[in-house]
């Protein structure tokens, strides 16, 4: 395939200038483009620019701060800590199984019941 | 070459909401965006509105503009984007339409009427092999075979690596001989 042969179909295709009044279609595609109202996804992407680093330094603010006050001598894991989650334990004597029935049971809505 | 001073005064003004100096650039920078916008699409609404599109990107992207390269050089490469689009565009609605059993579009508006070069059957069988590459493969034959750029400036526009452009235009020409081939 030779290059200069591409070239010669090529070149029969293209145009040197558009349709006239080119000039006065783009400028008024131009003030069509200014006045619309900005899309939906654009009016929430500059808020979200904005407040995206805010919350995430925030994030990491309150992640140092808890690993920070990390209570090691009651097991919390770092894991656990990063989140924000406390170890709670119970006494032998309080422990029971839990059942399903238990939780999404009719016994649950007994007033009194827990 | 530096950016012009005048090209970069009308860029400052433009930018800052001027209507006659994007005007200015819209008319100095026509026809070398029809030229290569034609020679991606053919002639024709796709072309015309390919056009005004990569004129309207180059004002949304004039805040960012830094005077690094020339306007026009910015311009063909927001042009050949917007090319590239299109084409993409054209690919997946005659893929639909092959789908369900239609003829798709031909893929490049080619004008027929009284042009003694468009009798050339060789000619258009290189035409219609030219207009089944895809995008990236187009855009390279344009930029560098038929607007003779240099291979860097070519990946300057197209944003890759001159070892891709160089291996773009290879396969492309083994696509076309391919195609042409089988045609003959």
């Amino acid at each position: 395939m030779r290059e200069d042969e591409i070239r010669d179909a090529l070149r029969g295709e293209r145009a040197d200038a558009f349709a006239p009044g080119f000039a006065d279609r783009t400028l008024s595609r131009w003030h069509a483009a200014r006045t619309a109202p900005l899309p939906l996804s654009a009016a929430l992407t500059r808020p979200f620019r904005v407040l995206a680093p805010l919350a995430a330094a925030a994030a990491i603010v309150f992640a140092a701060l808890s690993v920070r006050h990390r209570d090691a001598a009651s097991g919390q894991t770092l894991s656990d800590a990063l989140l924000g989650a406390r170890r709670t334990s119970v006494q032998p004597s309080q422990q029971r199984a839990v059942t399903l029935d238990d939780i999404y049971g009719l016994g649950s809505l007994k007033p009194g019941a827990e | 070459m530096p950016l012009a001073a005048s090209d970069r005064e009308l860029v400052e003004r433009a930018a800052h909401g001027d209507e006659g100096a994007f005007r200015a650039i819209v008319e100095r920078h026509e026809r070398a965006v029809a030229r290569t916008v034609t020679a991606m699409l053919g002639t024709g609404d796709d072309a015309d509105d390919a056009g005004q599109e990569a004129f309207i990107r180059l004002f949304r992207a004039l805040p960012n503009f830094r005077g690094e390269s020339e306007v026009a050089t910015y311009l063909t490469r927001i042009a050949v984007n917007v090319c590239c689009d299109v084409l993409e565009r054209r690919r997946k609605r005659s893929g639909w339409i092959r789908l369900f059993g239609g003829d798709a579009d031909p893929p490049i508006e080619v004008d027929d009427t009284g042009d003694a070069v468009e009798t050339d059957e060789r000619k258009r069988a290189v035409r219609r092999a030219i207009a089944a590459l895809d995008a990236k493969h187009r855009a390279v034959v344009v930029l560098r075979i038929l607007e003779e750029r240099p291979t860097r400036e070519v990946a300057e526009l197209l944003g890759v690596p001159e070892g891709t452009v160089m291996s773009r235009l290879k396969r492309a020409l083994e696509k076309l001989a391919a195609m042409l081939e089988k045609h003959s």
